[in-house]
């Protein structure tokens, strides 16, 4: 009856804390999703390699910031000179601020001249309460072993201000370049600015 | 689009709607070039904000407070200083002449804006910021202060838009200012309607799970308030709130967010409840508290999300395991001599009216409900008041452990034949008088409450600890249900014939079998002596002992006055004077910390006093810690300690994980103690926790083996 009871009581607690965000440091969620080339890639498939999430919606000002000031691009040129696997998620639910079909994903990637490896398009919203993502834009940094490294803003400077990218201090790459190092990452969590992200209600 | 409006500050505030917007502004721009400009509104697209002065000037070192007012655009939203998920603050950028100041925003009070998963604090409506801005001693009177400010805000209906404005006031500095009484009262409005400083006596927890905030209760505050830190990242701010009151507490259960291992030693938080005109707001301050605050249930009524049917389930589970843990309680050791006792006056009673036989039933039944309804309501009073108590409580005190020694004491003298009690202890043979056996029954159901109140082990502490969280009218309840179980079987005794019937015959052998239960009664008192030696040391012990052997005199003396006289009213008068020297020792008991319980070996593993703080260094050198939370008068944790903790097997475990093994010891009172115990919804011991390296304690099940015991602390520890 104890062990009933608690049971129950534990299980209450938990399910209430369902959008909760990943650990650092623990396997990052596992995800799969179809990407804009018409594709399916997963996460365990980049394995040996590093991996970074960008969360996106091309209409919010804060991410539009970042492709305007072209940080977002330096950042993706940056991270793929360390090898890094980028893949660019679009959360957005149908009907809402940011959702896009598979050739406009594209034709923003493109003329954006932006150099995502794979754009992955997540109207259902389940990577995103997977890796309790926010935001636009919310990264994250997964590590060659799976684990999730970095989760949060991708600088310290939440505005919207275009200009704030100048002397902005990229948490982001920071987090790419310790553990390509081997090192500890010393900002590992950091609070998402943005948008939110406009998951189905 | 921008527009000045200029002069009169009152025409700006009351024709600031958008369709107004266009006339306002020509007019605005005829007056620009003849008056002061003491007011200016900018319209963006999703709002139009205006910046005036209350004081109409600055005077040397005093303050003058400016009114940033904003008329949202219905469904809109901009944010609160946490703006919660996503979102910013409104940004003020100041350009003032030297030696001027602007000091911080005062906010309305939030709301909680939901956003699918998400959620965002901030405000709707016409919202009104107050800003103090202080003027220099040095200002020169007579001369003109320029006062510039960039207001940057993110303002959201579903899509979010960065928007700005710039504003630009002029004012004189002046001796005395004149004040204008529109803006003064859109001020005094904002003031009021900003969270008030609250004296809150605050204090909160950072646990694995949640994060727990005690405070004073406000008035007038009711459960469907939300509690908004300015920390950034310190909850979720999605998740649901579990709001409890504790007497005059609010305790309070909240999701850790990211930010929440970060937190200092003080959090600002407010408070916010009401809708519409009637939302308040109250600021304060907590410390963290030095001790854990225990969370409140998971099944308490305000869990929301997973649905009320889990919950009443939850009730309906928690009141069955009351009631069936006092049926069980019936077969305890302690209780069950107390037991035999109204059995046998049953057995006598073979013969005797069904009525009678039904009323003594019920009296028994009536004194166990009493007792343990009188214990409950004490405890829940007492915890209501602030006490940290638990179940088992009394039995903290000497004097209580005492008394049950000398009871149990003479009862086994009684059943033993030292002496008689009339025929009040016989039962109801021969038609005895029907108001003494009444008496009797209700003093034995009291007795049997007393005697198992440190039995109470293994399946009552669920329905125990929940008792103490519920509304007091279900803890109460609880307690009730309780003594409902113990009595249940006698009861079932009395009002069922053929149950009765199946007892066997009275005879001469029941004589011996009551003579010879003297001895589990006797190893009862001799429990409590050695409890109260733990308490009280060899000093309160020997007073004890001595106190026993008087009793004991007594009693035979008693025994021996038997008959008319003065030679026996002499005997009798010797008897109770031996008596009230016997109970003499409980006037002067005194505790004494000893503190050898709370530390020591258990078959070998030593052990550490409990130390919440200590807990985390251990599991931060990577070693598991395990807690047995115990007490010297609970008879469960002592069958325990010696037949699964001393264990060669189970030492061995511990000495294999390099487990800690931390007592918890509860024969006195310890407040700390009892708060650790209620973060695990427990309000009694015994309760054993395995603490792994790495991420949630366990609660070990009981009754506790020795397999469960080695499993728990063999176990790879696991990230959560």
């Amino acid at each position: 009856m104890l062990k009933l009871f608690s049971a129950t009581a534990i299980f209450a607690f938990a399910a209430s804390a369902a959008f909760a965000a990943p650990e650092i440091g623990a396997a990052a969620p596992a995800f799969s999703g179809a990407t804009t080339a018409g594709e399916t890639i997963s996460l365990d498939q980049f394995a040996g390699k590093n991996v970074v999430l960008e969360w996106t919606n091309h209409d919010c000002p804060f991410v539009v910031k970042h492709y305007t000031t072209g940080n977002m691009q330096a950042t993706q040129q940056a991270a793929k000179e360390e090898g890094a696997v980028w893949i660019t998620v679009i959360s957005s639910a149908p009907g809402k601020q940011g959702y896009v079909s598979a050739a406009e994903a594209d034709a923003l990637t493109a003329s954006r001249a932006a150099e995502p490896d794979y754009v992955v398009l997540d109207a259902s919203g389940d990577i995103g309460r997977a890796y309790a993502a926010k935001t636009t834009p919310h990264m994250f940094v997964i590590d060659e072993a799976g684990k999730l490294r970095y989760d949060g803003a991708i600088d310290d400077k939440p505005s919207a201000n275009h200009a704030t990218v100048e002397d902005a201090t990229n948490y982001l790459l920071a987090a790419l370049d310790s553990v390509v190092a081997g090192e500890e990452v010393a900002t590992a969590r950091t609070k998402p600015y943005g948008c939110s992200v406009k998951y189905d209600e | 689009m921008r527009r000045f409006c200029v002069g009169a500050a009152r025409a700006c505030r009351y024709h600031r709607s958008m369709r107004n917007g266009l006339i306002l502004g020509i007019a605005a721009f005829v007056f620009a070039a003849t008056a002061a400009s003491a007011s200016e509104s900018v319209r963006t697209d999703h709002a139009e904000s205006a910046l005036y002065p209350v004081e109409q000037g600055f005077a040397p070192g005093r303050t003058t407070w400016f009114v940033f007012e904003q008329t949202l655009q219905k469904g809109w939203h901009v944010y609160w200083k946490n703006p919660g998920d996503s979102g910013l603050p409104l940004e003020l950028q100041w350009t003032l002449p030297a030696g001027f100041e602007a000091g911080a925003i005062i906010y309305p009070t939030p709301e909680k804006i939901p956003v699918g998963p998400l959620a965002n604090y901030g405000h709707h409506g016409a919202p009104v910021f107050l800003v103090p801005v202080s003027a220099p001693e040095d200002a020169v009177i007579g001369e003109t202060a320029d006062i510039g400010l960039k207001a940057t805000w993110l303002i959201c209906e579903e899509i979010c838009v960065p928007e700005e404005g710039a504003f630009a006031l002029s004012l004189p500095v002046e001796v005395a200012p004149s004040v204008d009484e529109e803006a003064a009262a859109t001020a005094d409005a904002a003031r009021s309607g900003a969270p008030q400083p609250f004296e809150a006596q605050a204090e909160f927890s950072v646990l694995s799970d949640s994060i727990v905030l005690s405070l004073r209760a406000p008035d007038g505050a009711g459960a469907d308030g939300y509690f908004f830190p300015e920390l950034e990242g310190l909850i979720e701010p999605a998740a649901p709130q579990r709001i409890e009151r504790r007497g005059d507490r609010l305790v309070v259960a909240m999701t850790p967010g990211f930010a929440a291992a970060d937190a200092g030693e003080h959090i600002a938080w407010v408070f916010g409840f009401g809708e519409g005109a009637e939302r308040k707001g109250l600021s304060f301050a907590a410390t963290r508290s030095e001790t854990p605050i225990a969370a409140p249930l998971a099944a308490a009524p305000a869990s929301a999300t997973t649905g009320q049917s889990a919950g009443g389930a939850g009730l309906a589970a928690l009141l069955f395991a009351a009631f069936i843990g006092g049926v069980i309680l019936n077969i305890m050791p302690c209780v069950f001599p107390v037991i035999f006792i109204k059995a046998a006056s049953l057995m006598k009673a073979a013969g005797a009216d069904r009525s009678v036989i039904r009323r003594d039933g019920l009296f028994y039944a009536a004194g166990v409900i009493a007792t343990f309804a009188a214990l409950g309501g004490l405890l829940l009073a007492l915890r209501a008041g602030g006490e940290q108590l638990g179940w088992g409580f009394h039995l903290q005190s000497p004097v209580v452990v005492l008394v049950s020694a000398y009871v149990l004491f003479l009862v086994g003298l009684n059943l033993g034949g030292v002496f008689h009690m009339g025929e009040s202890l016989q039962g109801l043979g021969g038609g005895l008088a029907a108001k003494r056996g009444a008496a009797g029954s209700f003093f034995t159901g009291m007795l049997a409450v007393a005697v198992a109140a440190p039995c109470i082990g293994p399946f009552l502490t669920a329905p125990i600890g929940a008792a103490a969280f519920l509304p007091p009218a279900l803890g109460l309840l609880i307690f009730i249900l309780m003594g409902l179980g113990l009595a249940a079987p006698y009861l079932a005794l009395s009002f069922i014939p053929r149950l009765g019937a199946m007892l066997p015959k009275p005879g001469a052998w029941m004589e011996v079998l009551k003579q010879a239960l003297a001895f589990p009664v006797f190893a009862g008192a001799a429990f409590f002596l050695w409890v109260l030696a733990q308490q009280t040391g060899s000093e309160g012990l020997a007073r004890a002992l001595a106190g026993a052997v008087l009793l004991a005199f007594a009693a035979w003396l008693f025994e021996r006055s038997k008959g008319a006289g003065a030679r026996a009213l002499m005997v009798r008068g010797a008897a109770a004077v031996a008596a009230l020297l016997a109970i003499a020792p409980l006037v002067s008991l005194k505790i004494v910390d000893t503190a050898q319980a709370s530390s020591g070996t258990h078959g070998g593993v030593d052990a550490l006093a409990f130390d919440p703080a200590g807990i985390e260094n251990l599991r931060a050198e990577g070693r598991g810690v395990f807690v047995d939370f115990t007490a010297a008068w609970c008879v469960t944790c002592q069958v325990n300690k010696l037949t699964v903790l001393s264990r060669a097997d189970v030492a061995q475990a511990f000495a294999a994980g390099d487990t800690a093994l931390m007592i918890a010891d509860w024969t006195r009172r310890d407040p700390v103690i009892t708060e650790a115990l209620a973060a695990f919804g427990a309000n009694g011991v015994p309760l054993y926790v395995y603490y792994p390296p790495q991420g949630e304690p366990v609660v070990l099940a009981q009754p506790l083996s020795a397999r469960a015991v080695i499993e728990a602390v063999s176990q790879p520890s696991k990230g959560s």
